[in-house]
């Protein structure tokens, strides 16, 4: 038999533990962080096979909220390529840009400065909607499914809508396109990474990044810039110079580049090209 | 040699695309003016394994302003001498491969400083070395050398060099090593010669002589009428003079021999064998090795005479010893473990630790130019040649001939010569092989070649 008072403090302790479950539920669905984006949204796979049209994601399903992207984030028409500078000299952007008809070889185009809001963005206010509209669930995976499927819908619609009207749309190609693009990059200038004498020295240890900018047309734009080299010591500091040289020359001689004209703004007009002389670990 | 004359009459100038392109790009999303996008935003291509290639290079005939008679011949003629000179100096580095003479096209003297690279393009050279050969008021050859990236469409380097008419190769050789050093990182070496042993007659009645010429086998000259046996002849680091092994007498004794003048003299007057000699990096001093009361020993000796220091005490065989490039450490062999083995000490014979322990035994080590490696004879099922790190460290044959030994290297510390014995005949040649273990080749001698050492590169 249980004591009265057994009785009382029982269902008490159960009132107590009822109370403290919902309390610690809504405090855990208030504070849980939110759904983190990927660290970086455009992370590259190396996905050879990929082939860039099939790699574009198909006709949306949800063709309402297409709309959404220009609502959150109001694309801004990119102001029009600066009279363009030699390709070799840089040139101080003007101040006031003047527009002039977009020259085949925009070398040194100032970019828009309040462009479009950057994918990672996009994924930001998609998520922090998302979790809005879910907010007091306690399913967490169920608002980041929620979450990527609206980000999935929201590219679609953004792709087609740009590739419809020719209109930038910098940060408007998923992932996956992004991934088809650094695949067909990577086999078009893979084989003009050729090392000769620095085959087989110290220099292999040191990786090469380049910025490199291409014309609609695929030649490349004005001259690459060195972003970083990391990897240099002691022992191969004399081939820093020649081992960026070799890279310089793979990304101009396997040039013009032969990529989607839809992928072309805010895919492949601007790029990061990182050079490793070595195989993968 | 003294009257030699090189005049960088030209500056080297660096490649405008690189310099430009120094300026790194805008980082970050900040407010600058023509900064792209925000760093996680641009999409980055990894390109991850380099071909190893040999670099395609054009390299054609260079013209000459006028065409004069000089004493080594018509401008026109050396131009085009000096440009297959460049052509065979790339080629045998085994780093490029220079186009075909029917893919080359002529140049005029006013396109030598300003290429048509549309014209280079298709042939798939990467970079075009141009020059000129013109004759001088005063009787000397200046012969200009220009690099060009063809793809880049932009001057990677220039240089003249005034050289006199007997000497109009080392034009070809000093243009060279500009391309060479410029596209490779590594320093030159194609100006430079090697003293060897020339070998002729039977197998068991050698004929050795001591014999120089220039790396390409070019300018080959006696310096020793071949009386006497000689063996391992070793330049000091001016060139002036070549310290060596002979047989005169039938007592081996270390001489030191002078290239201008042919005399030579005796570096230790004592009753022992002496042999194995090196000099020092600053030309000082000599290493050698003696034997005294059966105890054989590496030894220092000043390069102007003087009394020997003993620089090991081992009751073994310590031998072969060569210095570091800053003259701070010795390697030398020596069998105090029961075999072969490679040791390091510092100069004054402090310190002595052994350094290989790989299967087999190891011999005659010398320390790279460039400080960081060791190149040794290494004597396992046969003998190879190959380097390890001045610790020891990473070691690894290069060659996997019948009897591939005694090394040395060329100036830049990048490729190593050695002489190969054949099975059975016992016929010696000279061969190179780059550092990376490729390009193994003969270096033509008139005759049969043993125990090379490359010469410092020329002034």
């Amino acid at each position: 038999m249980i004591a009265r008072s057994d009785q009382k403090g029982f269902g008490f302790a159960v009132v107590a533990h009822l109370l403290l479950f919902a309390a610690l539920t809504i405090g855990i669905a208030k504070r849980v962080p939110p759904v983190q984006p990927p660290q970086e949204a455009m992370d590259v796979q190396l996905v050879d096979a990929v082939g860039l049209r099939s790699a574009a994601p198909n006709p949306a399903t949800e063709a309402p909220q297409e709309m959404q992207a220009p609502d959150q984030a109001p694309p801004k028409e990119a102001p029009p390529p600066a009279p363009s500078a030699t390709p070799s000299q840089p040139k101080p952007v003007p101040e006031k840009p003047q527009p002039t008809p977009p020259s085949p070889t925009p070398a040194l185009k100032p970019k828009p400065q309040p462009t479009q809001k950057a994918l990672t963005d996009i994924l930001k206010d998609v998520r922090s909607t998302a979790k809005n509209e879910q907010a007091g669930s306690d399913a967490r995976s169920k608002a980041d499914r929620a979450a990527s499927e609206r980000v999935g819908s929201l590219l679609k619609g953004v792709i087609g809508a740009s590739a419809g009207k020719g209109e930038t749309a910098r940060a408007a190609i998923t992932g996956a396109a992004m991934n088809g693009l650094a695949a067909a990059l990577k086999r078009q200038v893979q084989p003009c990474y050729e090392l000769g004498g620095l085959s087989g020295t110290p220099a292999m240890q040191i990786v090469t990044t380049l910025r490199l900018r291409y014309n609609k047309d695929g030649s490349v734009a004005g001259n690459p810039q060195l972003v970083e080299q990391t990897g240099i010591g002691p022992a191969n500091r004399a081939y820093a110079q020649q081992i960026e040289e070799v890279a310089r020359r793979a990304v101009l001689r396997c040039a013009p580049v032969h990529l989607p004209a839809e992928l072309y703004e805010g895919g492949w007009d601007d790029l990061n090209f990182r050079f490793t002389p070595g195989q993968m670990q | 040699m003294k009257t030699w004359r090189l005049l960088a009459s030209i500056t080297l100038a660096l490649l405008p695309g690189a310099a430009t392109a120094q300026t790194a790009s805008p980082q970050g999303p900040g407010p600058a003016v023509g900064a792209g996008p925000a760093p996680g935003q641009r999409l980055t291509v990894d390109i991850t394994g380099g071909i190893s290639n040999k670099m395609p290079i054009a390299i054609p005939v260079m013209p000459t302003p006028n065409a004069l008679q000089t004493p080594a011949g018509s401008t026109d003629t050396l131009g085009n001498q000096v440009s297959e000179i460049i052509t065979n100096d790339l080629k045998n580095s085994g780093l490029f491969a220079p186009l075909s003479k029917d893919q080359l096209k002529p140049v005029s003297f006013p396109q030598v400083s300003a290429p048509d690279y549309g014209a280079w393009l298709p042939t798939g050279a990467q970079a075009l070395v141009q020059g000129f050969v013109q004759a001088n008021g005063d009787g000397t050859l200046t012969v200009g050398c220009y690099l060009y990236d063809v793809f880049a469409k932009s001057e990677m380097a220039r240089q003249g060099f005034v050289v006199k008419p007997a000497e109009w190769r080392r034009g070809a050789h000093k243009c060279a090593d500009t391309i060479y050093s410029r596209l490779t990182g590594e320093g030159p070496y194609f100006d430079s010669q090697v003293v060897y042993v020339s070998e002729t007659g039977p197998k068991k009645n050698r004929t050795k002589r001591l014999a120089i010429m220039d790396q390409d086998g070019a300018s080959h000259r006696f310096i020793t009428n071949g009386q006497s046996l000689v063996l391992t002849p070793r330049f000091a680091p001016n060139r002036q003079t070549v310290v060596f092994m002979s047989f005169e007498n039938d007592q081996p004794r270390v001489y030191v021999y002078d290239v201008g003048s042919g005399r030579k003299r005796l570096v230790v007057d004592q009753p022992y064998t002496t042999f194995a000699p090196r000099f020092s990096p600053d030309g000082r001093s000599i290493l050698f090795s003696m034997i005294v009361n059966g105890n054989c020993d590496v030894y220092r000796v000043s390069a102007s005479g003087g009394t020997p220091v003993r620089l090991t005490t081992s009751p073994g065989i310590d031998t072969g010893g060569s210095y570091s490039p800053d003259g701070s450490k010795i390697v030398f062999e020596s069998d105090r473990s029961g075999t072969q083995q490679l040791y390091v000490m510092n100069a004054d014979g402090s310190g002595q630790r052994r350094i290989s322990f790989g299967g087999g035994r190891y011999a005659t080590p010398v320390w790279s130019p460039r400080g960081d490696l060791i190149a040794y004879t290494h004597l396992g099922g046969g003998f190879s040649v190959g380097v390890m790190g001045t610790d020891g460290s990473g070691a690894k044959d290069l060659t996997n001939g019948w009897q591939d030994e005694g090394p040395t290297w060329a100036p830049n510390g990048r490729v190593l010569m050695f002489f190969r014995t054949a099975k059975g005949s016992g016929k010696a040649d000279l061969w190179s092989v780059d550092l990376t273990g490729v390009n193994e080749r003969p270096i033509p001698t008139p005759l049969d070649g043993s125990d090379p050492a490359w010469g410092p590169l020329l002034p």
